[in-house]
């Protein structure tokens, strides 16, 4: 056909479908006339007008008939029997509302929970990052074997030497997290901010929407600093005005001149950045270190180089460096793909989650199944007699199928209604790094993964009752009134099937369960409940001095210790749980001969005295710090037992610093509980180094990263009723000092865990739809075994068989079937866990209490599910039933 | 080719040359045929509205309605451009199919 061809066929096609009722009416006017003619044609020829009419009728044939074979060939004949079968779809749904209402929510459940999951897991997994070229966008970590980390943020000196000696890189950026005091145009504000090389947003490659990306002098020592804002601080603090390019602003007390503002929705590397800063580590500026790790690395990989190559590269410049440096020994790097990085920490959760959400829709399948089934055997009768009037087997299973998607796409509906109420509560399940870039929603992507679910379920369901519907006989569907024995096989293997499926969800939720309540109790180390936090980060330029700073701090603790309700309070450099964790480097013992076989890293955190007993923190050896230790007196330490228990213990007495060359020697006089520092579920996590904030400056000049900044105060009620008067506290003392984060220690515990809870109460959700669906689904075609075999009940009955025999007869093979499922069951329980290690805390991946627990339920509900129906077989009248025959 | 398909290509070539020579109404049609093959085909209007409305829908034949001799309503068809194309090429193609038809039974006696 050629174009022309094509055209005039559309235009038909286009007809049939919109202009349906006059092409209808043109064709009955058509055959009409033919009929008439031809009636002239006989009277002509001289037959009286009444027989010329008969035999023109008689000539012609059905008009129907014929009308019917023109709308064969009608171009989108298909679409109108398409439409046909909908319609009778439609009012078969409508004839059986408790049928119809059941399969559409059970299919709705199924095709909800599966796409909210996958609009997530999309996002996190799949969805190529919003930058040019992105799949060659790495991120490069630092190895440490010798600090037992997988995985570290680079020393920048190390970044420096990999930036100018890697040629797999067309650039190699970086960046870590800080922030600043914005001073300007209103409020005083903490911005978090990042800190980056001067290439950094050249290399993602996204253009500012307004000025220019940093180049190579911004940054450097020396340069007046620059900044480029976000666009939300941008519309915030400066009204979405353009003229702010070039203007100063004054963050951190220091004059930063706005070279630019990128456009809105680029927030890397993280949503709550709301400037960028340059800091140029080749030139010399910055934290010049091969020991202290501060940065997060990530290049873009020159045209056509693999991340492989990439890494063997970045281990032979490692290697040099290890030769150069005697610090960097066993340092060594490697590069991974900046999708796949950012979303390590959910990779496995969302395809579990995803998994377990599929599980779900396939028990909703086999329900379905199931009630299709049930419904098609009490259909045998209509369809035997359609086929007996004609209709053809193809014209049969057509209509079987557009009910089947019918029913699924009603179900699709529903579901994708569901997961869009699900998407906020899901977006904690993004991971840290991907929040804001990645969200739960709804886009083309979802709707098309929620409708091909229902395109897929809807075959699928359909399957059984098509190939039933093919291999029927007609004799025995319009005279039998048993259920064939295939229908009875298929309804028990998909009962089997279902259980099967019910444990594996069941038992993923027991592990899940347990990890919850294993974190909840965890030990991490200081007790979370009735603490007050805040950060308070002192502006340089008005307390320049480290007598001004703790003038300030100790004016502060008591006045905050002397509010109503206040046990106790204190200050730290950052509170576990504020934020990433960062500030760690290895840490020395004075005299030990392996001075650089550095077996650990720590955190410092210069405190106040108050500290460690508002966290309630104890102190296990030696004492805690004191007023005394003063800038004067003997530098001081305390270590955290882990760190002392790796460090060979009997540490009190002894001198350590931090990093090499980071600080001075520091006498430990006290040994405190260990903190899970890098996390609630890392038991072995870096210790903690704490000095007395008072000696901070003295401990060593670069230091002043780690002032304190971050208040806790234990209270002896609520916390939060506390939050006013902490800030009044502050502002008493400084009306232009920022306080920022007022919340509860079990707030920032909590935000570790809430992802694993959003899993948990999903997985637990999952399990509980699951469980239900299945006894629902046991007992809907066990209850139709029972029905359909009440002939045979009744006869045997009045045989003389006892209820016992009965019972016996109608749940042997459902148990049997139950057994097999639970069997099988086991069986992919035991793999679900394997798949589940990385999520699960606390608990074996085999675990046997989940197993039981999972098989017991199911066991029980499925007995529960069975004996409804066996009791109502006991119960049959053998004297109707035969009388109803 | 199956033998549906043979027996639908002939008719479509019979209704086209019955179209070749004047526009016509589906009973006209169906007695130009008859006509044609000397009463050899009776096209039944089962076979013949079906196929006046696929060669349509192929572009090969439009229609109007107007008035009979008998002076009825009636719908008639006429050839397009594209329909007498095809008619010249579907009667060289059956040129040369009958021929060889023609031949291979000749030599088969």
């Amino acid at each position: 056909m050629g174009p022309a061809g094509w055209l005039t066929f559309v235009r038909h096609l286009l007809r049939a479908v919109f202009a349906h009722e006059r092409q209808e009416r043109e064709l009955s006017a058509e055959v009409h006339a033919y009929l008439e003619q031809l009636t002239d044609e006989y009277v002509a020829a001289g037959l009286p007008p009444a027989d010329a009419a008969r035999a023109a009728r008689r000539s012609l044939g059905s008009i129907s008939h014929v009308e019917d074979q023109v709308r064969d060939v009608r171009a989108g004949a298909w679409v109108g029997a398409i439409a046909r079968d909908t319609r009778f779809a439609v009012r078969a749904m409508a004839r059986r509302p408790g049928f119809t209402w059941l399969a559409v929510l059970t299919l709705g459940v199924g095709i909800g929970g599966t796409t909210a999951i996958f609009s997530v897991t999309d996002g996190v997994l799949f969805r190529p990052l919003p930058f040019p070229d992105a799949d060659r966008l790495v991120a490069v970590w630092e190895v440490r074997p010798d600090l037992n980390r997988p995985r570290l943020e680079a020393a920048p000196l190390n970044y420096v030497d990999w930036a100018q000696r890697a040629e797999s890189f067309d650039d190699l950026a970086a960046y870590f997290h800080d922030s600043m005091n914005l001073t300007e145009s209103g409020t005083p504000e903490r911005l978090p901010v990042a800190g980056v090389t001067p290439n950094f947003l050249s290399m993602l490659g996204v253009p500012p929407l307004l000025g220019r990306w940093f180049e190579a002098p911004d940054g450097a020592p020396g340069r007046v600093p620059a900044t480029v804002l976000s666009y939300g601080l941008w519309q915030r603090r400066f009204g979405g005005d353009p003229a702010v390019v070039g203007r100063s602003i004054r963050l951190r007390d220091e004059l930063h001149t706005v070279i630019g503002v990128m456009p809105r929705g680029f927030q890397f590397p993280h949503p709550r950045v709301q400037a960028w800063v340059p800091v140029d580590y080749v030139a010399g500026n910055g934290l010049q270190s091969r020991t202290l790790f501060a940065l997060n690395v990530v290049g873009r990989l020159s045209p056509g180089v693999s991340v492989a190559a990439a890494t063997t590269e970045l281990r032979a410049i490692a290697g040099a460096l290890a030769l150069e440096y005697p610090g960097n020994r066993d340092s060594s790097a490697f590069a991974v793909s900046l999708q796949d990085d950012l979303a390590r920490e959910g990779r496995t959760s969302f395809l579990l989650l995803l998994g377990a959400a599929g599980l779900v829709l396939l028990i909703a399948c086999a329900n379905v199944a199931g009630l299709l089934l049930t419904r098609g055997a009490s259909r045998d009768a209509e369809f035997a007699l359609r086929t007996a009037l004609g209709a053809s087997r193809m014209r049969l299973a057509r209509q079987l199928l557009v009910e089947g998607l019918v029913l699924s796409g009603c179900g699709a509906v529903v579901g994708v209604l569901l997961a869009s109420r699900l998407f906020g509560t899901l977006d904690t399940l993004v991971p840290e790094s991907l929040q804001g870039t990645v969200s739960a929603a709804l886009d083309l992507r979802v709707l098309a993964f929620g409708a091909s679910a229902a395109l897929v379920t809807g075959l699928v369901f359909c399957l059984v009752p098509l190939r039933h519907a093919f291999q029927r006989d007609l004799r025995t569907s319009l005279g039998a009134r048993t259920m064939p024995r295939t229908v009875g096989r298929r309804l028990e293997a998909l009962v089997t099937v279902e259980i099967t499926l019910g444990v594996v969800v069941l038992f993923c939720t027991g592990l899940m369960l347990q990890t919850i309540l294993n974190l909840e109790a965890a030990d991490i180390g200081f007790e979370r409940q009735g603490v007050l936090t805040a950060r308070v980060e002192l502006s340089q330029s008005e307390y320049p001095t480290p007598q001004r700073r703790l003038a300030f701090q100790r004016d502060l603790l008591e006045r905050v210790e002397a509010l109503p309700g206040v046990l106790s309070a204190g200050l730290t450099t950052m509170l576990p749980y504020s934020g990433a964790a960062i500030g760690s480097a290895p840490i020395r013992v004075e005299g030990r001969p392996d001075l650089l076989d550095l077996s650990r890293a720590v955190y410092l955190r210069a405190i106040t005295p108050g500290y460690l007993p508002t966290l309630q923190v104890p102190v296990r050896e030696g004492r805690n710090f004191s007023d005394q230790d003063m800038a004067d007196s003997e530098l001081v330490a305390i270590v955290s037992a882990g760190v002392a228990a790796a460090l060979g213990g009997d540490l009190i007495g002894q001198r350590v610093a931090f990093g090499l060359g980071g600080s001075e020697w520091l006498r430990v006089v006290g040994v405190a509980g260990s903190v899970r520092f890098d996390g609630v579920d890392v038991a072995d996590s870096r210790g903690a180094l704490y000095v007395p904030a008072a000696q901070l400056a003295e401990a060593g000049p670069g230091l002043g990263f780690f002032l304190p900044r971050d208040v806790a105060v234990r209270t002896t009620g609520d916390p939060m009723t506390l939050a006013g008067a902490l800030r009044q506290a502050v502002w008493q003392i400084d009306p232009n000092q920022s306080v920022a984060d007022v919340r509860t220690l079990d707030e920032l515990v909590d935000g570790q865990i809430a992802g694993r809870k959003v899993q948990a109460g999903l997985i637990t959700a999952f399990g509980a739809l699951g469980l239900f669906m299945t006894a629902l689904g046991v007992y809907g075609l066990l209850s139709f075994t029972v029905v359909v075999r009440t002939r045979e009940i009744g006869v045997r009955a009045a045989l003389g068989a006892s209820a016992g025999d009965l019972v016996r007869l109608v749940s042997r093979s459902s148990l049997l079937r139950l057994g097999i499922g639970l069997a099988a069951g086991l069986v992919l329980a035991f793999a679900a866990g394997r798949a589940m290690r990385s999520m699960i805390y606390g608990v074996e991946p085999l675990d046997w209490l989940s197993l039981s627990a999972a098989i017991a339920i199911l066991g029980v509900a499925g007995c529960a599910a069975a004996l409804l129906p066996v009791r109502r077989a006991t119960r049959i009248d053998p004297a109707v039933v035969l009388r109803a025959e | 080719m199956s033998r549906t398909d043979l027996l639908r290509g002939t008719l479509d070539l019979l209704i086209l040359r019955a179209l070749a020579l004047e526009p016509n109404h589906g009973l006209g049609v169906a007695r130009r045929v008859g006509q044609l093959t000397q009463g050899a085909f009776q096209v039944n209007p089962g076979s013949l509205f079906p196929a006046l409305h696929r060669l349509e829908q192929k572009g090969w034949l439009r229609s109007r309605w107007g008035v009979s001799a008998t002076n009825r309503r009636a719908k008639y068809y006429e050839l397009t451009a594209a329909g007498r194309r095809q008619l010249k090429a579907e009667t060289d193609n059956w040129a040369r199919v009958s021929i060889a038809i023609g031949r291979a039974l000749a030599e088969g006696t």
